[in-house]
């Protein structure tokens, strides 16, 4: 089949060209290379919004109008048809407290990363579908992320494991309870040395009693855990600092400084949600008050962290080390000797120093999880050393004594070889995947004699084990797991298991110890004595957290053995991380997650070899065209994705890609980079690239949906914002817009709330949560990797991302020139090659809800209209398609069904990816997850944000039945009641003080493409940076 | 050569031209007809179900609130269709053994739905909004919409029909002009909740209506006076109705 990009010949990356342009441009925001390079591929996003649809150009006079009056008369018959009678079956006991279309919220607990996330799910009729962030759980407080809104599709997915199979075999739970049972009864002599338990890292207490319990039975039994994404280089981290393995936890809400490591505070999954929300509740700027903290950045990779940070620094992962050890030297740790890399300006690390210094026990400095262990051990001496051990950093002891993953791996691997496991069960994770290449798991599984996949996909490690048994979400059973601080949260099942033979890890281990007994009296067990009795373990399950249950801070003493430093590498290196939206591969089968635009690459359904716009050059690639990656223990071929502000000499590879088994969504997509991590090196290892024939079409949706303006970003320094608090770029003529029209008056006579929202763009880190609950709330499709290169992506709100060439620490920064750049004798365009100093820049981009909507008077049968309260309206039954709305809407975010997305697979040739997903078959199943009070769009219909309206319906008609006005913040859109940095507020701007309206009387407040004269309800608030003072020139 | 045609061919040739003229409106007028005659809308048409329930019976003759089978009417957007258990509430103690009760016993037994006696499951649905109308009981309650204003005589209904077509233009009439809708009893005013129920309750006991009421009661036409048309207004003010709102698309499609 044709190939959109196959149009396009193959143009090598001409970084002079680009040079150039952006030095004749100045400091312009810009969407990626081919924006600078005014490429006929990014013309192509600027001018069309769909480009590449079919055209009718072949069609002549004559066939069109036989088509136009056939399709006239079938329309008109297609409305001649006697309707069905539909069918009602009441229940024969209703629950009590459920009511028909009314909503509950339970609290449980999701696990990641062996820590567990409090959410909120919301069940309708019995029907979870949709997870909030449970306001009481300390790692949330409300707010969730991406992955914590994905699991609502993990649930429904239809590749999930439905029965127990042996050999590939259906079988029973029964047959397989008889064989385990056999193969423990040989167990009994030997202490059960031959059996081996192999899990992820987990804090459930509950799980950790179980073992113990299989452990009684079976002394010699050992529990392997296993993370292909592990925090074993922490642990080792805390155990070189303190001789012990310790949680760090860190409280950015008391920090004035932070320098991060090679860490990615705000990319880390749920685990970040609370740094993202301590962080960004320090970013006040309200008037002339101006109270920011202060974040440095040093990174190996770009991450959010370096986006967000006010000052950053690129350099190479190995040479974080020496740089950590430099500033420890500076900070007066003792026992530590380095020498500054030479990439590293003497005069920045001093500043830092000082800056650090002078905050003392308000600063804090975060070791990146994949980064080296000495890197740990030195930033837990420099924190110990400014004090701030107690304030902004703590220290607990793990529930657990973590272990190594990849050592107890490769022990267990050398255990199968040698034919020593008889027994082998493998409790959730995929070890056969995630395992580094130089184990190799996958040829020494099947040597066990006895081995049992517990698991929820039929993945690689389920393929290998002779007997699997599908695995309960945890929406369907009941479980424990800590909060990162150690708070205990009971998990509580809100559906039945989909597949009746679905069981529990703590299910399982209870049958392995001989006591088989249900997950519920499992988790009582553990808890109903800590609790109090029954009331006691009903108000826990209530609140979502178990009182009492937070670990102490431990006091520590420094005893610090530090190794040799590392050597330094000199040619490539590659950095592995988990994926920015499929993690380590447990989204893989996850459309939503697959579709989702990764934060800084946009890129969708791939992941790819990212690579410096200089190292691109040198090794002569471009885009999507292929290297071939070669460590030590494997080679990967894939195509090469080009990101300014990444480090030279270095490749980003993430993981969780290149699957062969895990279903229909997530075989197909991506490279396995996995295959080159060996066990001593699982996060940074020296590399070879070279150039490869061929290309390989990637879909990153960063040029879609591209806004032509002028004054699309508003961002200063804190200097800035005080010469021209709202942050106009230089030579821009502010249109005031004058109206004989009083809005103020109108509003008030109407009596009707103004329905309006703000985007701060200084709390918002790009981190996709908005844009994953928006899709779990609004049921919105995914598309496929197809459809998302002709641009039909379907998030109602995107997070655009725009790339600059700036340096914080020059003072012609502190009031950007956009349109002046030539009297600066600016040299951006060389400034281009210095990755730090590019600086990244989100903005979430929703419906503006504009006041005088250029979408409406366009549309030729009233589809959008506007409400009395200031909605856009869609009205998706009196949609036609003809799609001028989407033409005439400057700022291209409606969205368009060009198929029956949700309705099966039909007439989409390669719907939801490679394969033909959504099957007929699979439709009733993924129907559960949708929102029952939003309507499912069909082909040929348009959509876009609605601000939530079904929200805004249900609080009106329950504030009228109480006869009282809607309260403030009562109304909570999908984005903003996940969003983490808490950047999104939404309200009645009739009402003065909502906190809306407080936040639009801002100076920072101004409306994207306002010279048009939309009048756009929906307005940013500019983003600040306070750099250092020292580190600006004068 | 003959003359084909007669003289009063020039009759039958003007006939049928005006008849030409006229198809197009006859066309559209049956057209019409069609569509909005029963056989196509259900209106008043009795829908057979497993077991025969006679509103007019409940209702009417022994004076069952709305609200003791139909819980949520108050509280959600659906009022909720009575679980097995509901019907075995009154009929564990009276009439166990009829016959036309066996499928509820049945049910009831064996913890299954109420089939029918080829053994298909599910009751007959006979009022249904579109699917891309999202309609609230609960606030049409609060508002004092009483069920028969939208679901007909509901208390003579010996096998449930559907009493009205809804028709946007329909609902429209009341959204557009509400207070042509909103009453209150001049003698007893009270909440516009217990308006509705209290109505019922008059049926019930027999007490004397108002024409108004009556009208309501048996579904027949009303044309309020201007007085009434006042005193609608005034309810409406009261109720916090806001007309803008009512006509807004999303607050019924979204």
């Amino acid at each position: 089949m044709r190939h959109p990009s196959d149009d396009q010949a193959a143009q090598p990356l001409d970084l002079d060209a680009i040079r150039e342009k952006l030095e004749s441009k100045g400091g312009d925001y810009w969407r990626g290379l081919a924006q600078l390079s005014d490429s006929p591929e990014y013309s192509k996003w600027l001018e069309d919004e769909f480009p590449d649809r079919a055209s009718l150009k072949d069609v002549d006079r004559r066939t069109f109008l036989k088509l136009a009056g056939a399709s006239a008369v079938l329309a008109g018959l297609a409305g001649c048809r006697n309707l069905p009678t539909e069918k009602l079956v009441p229940y024969v006991k209703a629950p009590e407290d459920r009511l028909p279309g009314a909503s509950q919220y339970f609290a449980t607990v999701m696990p990641f990363g062996g820590f567990g996330f409090g959410v909120l799910a919301r069940s309708v009729e019995g029907r979870p579908i949709k997870l909030e962030g449970n306001p009481d759980h300390p790692d949330s407080l409300g707010s969730s992320d991406a992955f914590v809104q994905a699991e609502m599709l993990n649930l429904y997915d239809p590749d999930r494991l439905a029965v127990v199979t042996k050999d590939g075999q259906v079988s029973t739970l029964d047959e397989m309870l008889v064989a385990l049972r056999a193969a423990l009864a040989t167990q009994g002599a030997n202490r059960g040395a031959g059996v081996r338990i192999l899990t992820e890292t987990t804090s459930s207490p509950t799980m950790a009693r179980m073992v113990g319990a299989v452990q009684k039975q079976f002394p010699a039994a050992q529990w392997v855990r296993f993370d292909s994404v592990s925090r074993d280089q922490a642990d080792e981290g805390t155990r070189l600092a303190f001789g012990e393995p310790l949680n760090v936890s860190y409280d950015l809400s008391k920090a004035d400084v932070i320098l991060s490591l090679d860490a990615d505070l705000f990319g880390g999954g749920p685990l970040s949600v609370r740094m993202t929300r301590d962080f960004t509740g320090r970013r006040t700027v309200k008037g002339t008050k101006v109270d920011l903290n202060r974040l440095y950045a040093i990174e190996g990779t770009p991450t959010l962290t370096g986006a967000v940070a006010d000052h950053r620094l690129a350099v190479k992962p190995s040479e974080v080390d020496a740089l950590t050890r430099a500033l420890a030297t500076r900070l007066g740790v003792p026992g530590v000797s380095s020498n500054l890399p030479a990439s590293v300006p003497a005069k920045w690390l001093d500043a830092l120093v000082r800056d650090l210094r002078r905050a003392g026990n308000r600063a804090v400095v975060i070791p990146g999880t994949h980064q080296i262990p000495s890197v740990h051990a030195l930033a837990h001496a420099i924190n110990l050393a400014l004090g701030s051990v107690g304030t902004t950093v703590s220290f607990r002891k793990p529930a657990l004594t973590p272990a190594n993953g990849a050592a107890s791996l490769s022990a267990l691997a050398k255990d199968l070889e040698a034919g020593r496991v008889d027994v082998l069960l493998v409790l959730g994770g995929n070890p056969v995947y995630g395992a580094p290449a130089d184990v190799k798991l996958a040829d020494l599984l099947p040597k066990a004699k006895f081995s049992l996949k517990l698991g929820m996909f039929d993945d690689e490690t389920n393929r290998l084990c002779r007997w699997s048994v599908p695995e309960t979400h945890f929406l369907e059973a009941w479980g424990d797991l800590r909060a990162t601080d150690g708070t205990v949260s009971i998990a509580q099942p809100l559906i039945l298991p989909l597949y009746s033979g679905a069981r529990s890890a703590i299910e399982m281990l209870s049958v392995v110890a001989g006591a088989e007994a249900e997950g519920m009296a499992l988790v009582q067990a553990t808890w109903m004595a800590h609790v109090g009795g029954q009331k006691g373990w009903d108000s826990a399950l209530n609140k979502g957290v178990v009182p009492n249950t937070r670990s102490a801070a431990v006091p520590v003493t420094l005893n610090l053995q530090v190794p040799a430093p590392m050597s330094p590498v000199s040619g490539m290196e590659v950095v592995f991380l988990p994926d920015p939206t499929i993690w380590d591969g447990r989204y893989s089968n996850n459309g939503w997650m697959q579709e989702l635009p990764k934060p800084l690459t946009k890129l969708t359904w791939d992941n790819a070899v990212h690579l410096s716009p200089r190292t691109a050059e040198k090794l002569g690639v471009n885009d999507e065209e292929q290297v071939e990656v070669r460590t030590t223990v494997g080679a990967v071929t894939a195509p090469v994705f080009v990101m300014p502000g990444h480090p030279d000499d270095v490749a980003t590879l993430h993981l969780g890609y290149g699957r062969t088994a895990c279903g229909k969504v997530g075989v197909g997509p991506g490279f396995n980079f996995g295959a080159l991590r060996s066990a001593g090196a699982m996060s940074i290892s020296a590399a070879e690239l070279r150039k490869m024939p061929g290309k390989y079409p990637l879909a990153s949706a960063q040029l879609h949906h591209s806004m032509e303006g002028r004054d699309i970003l508003r961002e200063g320094t804190v200097a800035a914002y005080r010469e021209d608090p709202k942050l106009r770029p230089k030579g821009l003529h502010e249109i005031e817009h004058a109206s004989l029209y009083n809005q103020t008056e109108e509003w008030a006579k109407s009596g009707l709330p103004q329905w309006g929202m703000t985007i701060d763009l200084d709390k918002c880190v790009g981190c996709n949560a908005c844009v994953a609950a928006c899709q779990s709330e609004n049921n919105i499709p995914s598309v496929g990797k197809l459809e998302v290169q002709r641009g039909r992506e379907m998030h109602w709100i995107r997070i655009d991302r725009y790339y600059r060439v700036t340096d914080a620490g020059k003072s012609r920064d502190v009031t950007q020139d956009r349109y002046h750049a030539d009297d600066l004798g600016d040299k951006r365009g060389a400034d281009l090659l210095d990755p730090s100093k590019v600086t990244s820049h989100f903005q979430p981009v929703p419906c503006m809800h504009c006041e005088t909507a250029p979408c409406e008077p366009v549309c030729p049968v009233a589809a959008t209209v506007h409400s009395h309260e200031g909605l856009n309206q869609m009205v998706y039954n009196r949609c036609v398609g003809t799609r001028y709305c989407s033409n005439n809407c400057p700022y291209k975010v409606r969205r368009f069904n060009f198929f029956n997305y949700q309705h099966g697979g039909k007439n989409l040739d390669r719907p939801y990816g490679n394969q033909n997903y959504v099957g007929e078959k699979d439709v009733p199943l993924l129907r559960l997850i949708n929102n029952p009070d939003v309507t499912v769009r069909s082909r040929g219909v348009m959509e876009k944000c609605t601000y939530c309206v079904q929200r805004i319906n249900t609080v009106r008609i329950h504030a009228k039945k109480e006869g009282r006005d809607i309260e403030d913040g009562e109304i909570v859109p999908a984005c903003a009641q996940a969003c983490p940095g808490q950047a999104i507020t939404f309200g009645n701007l009739a009402d003065k003080n909502s906190r809306v309206s407080q936040l639009k009387a801002e100076p920072r407040n101004y409306g994207l493409l306002a010279e048009l004269n939309t009048v756009p309800r929906t307005t940013y608030l500019g983003r600040l940076r306070n750099p250092n003072p020292e580190l600006v020139e004068a | 050569m003959a003359q084909i045609f007669k003289p009063s061919a020039n009759s039958a040739a003007k006939a049928s031209l005006l008849a030409l003229g006229l198809a197009p409106w006859v066309l559209f007028y049956a057209g019409s007809t069609i569509t909005r005659s029963s056989s196509n809308t259900k209106v008043d048409v009795p829908l057979n179900q497993p077991v025969p329930f006679s509103h007019k019976h409940h209702v009417e003759e022994l004076g069952i609130d709305c609200r003791y089978c139909h819980t949520a009417v108050e509280k959600t957007r659906s009022a909720g269709i009575p679980a097995t258990e509901t019907c075995m509430s009154c009929h564990s103690q009276i009439w166990t053994n009829s016959p036309i009760l066996e499928p509820v016993r049945k049910s009831y037994e064996s913890g299954l739905p109420i089939t029918w006696v080829n053994g298909d499951v599910g009751w007959n649905q006979v009022n249904k909004a579109p699917e891309f109308v999202y309609f609230d009981h609960s606030i049409h309650i609060d508002r004092g919409v009483s069920c028969n204003t939208c679901h007909g005589p509901v208390q003579q209904m010996h096998i449930t029909w559907k009493g009205k077509y809804f028709s946007m233009a329909w609902c429209l009439e009341c959204h557009r002009e509400p207070e042509k809708f909103l009453y209150e009893d001049a003698e007893k005013p009270q909440e516009p909740r217990q308006k509705v129920f209290d109505l019922y309750r008059k049926v019930q006991n027999g007490d004397k209506l108002t024409p108004r009421e009556r009208a309501v009661v048996n579904d027949e036409a009303y044309k309020p006076s201007a007085e009434e048309l006042e005193e609608g207004k005034k309810l409406v003010e009261a109720y916090q109705v806001k007309k803008q709102q009512l006509t807004d698309c999303w607050t019924c499609h979204r």
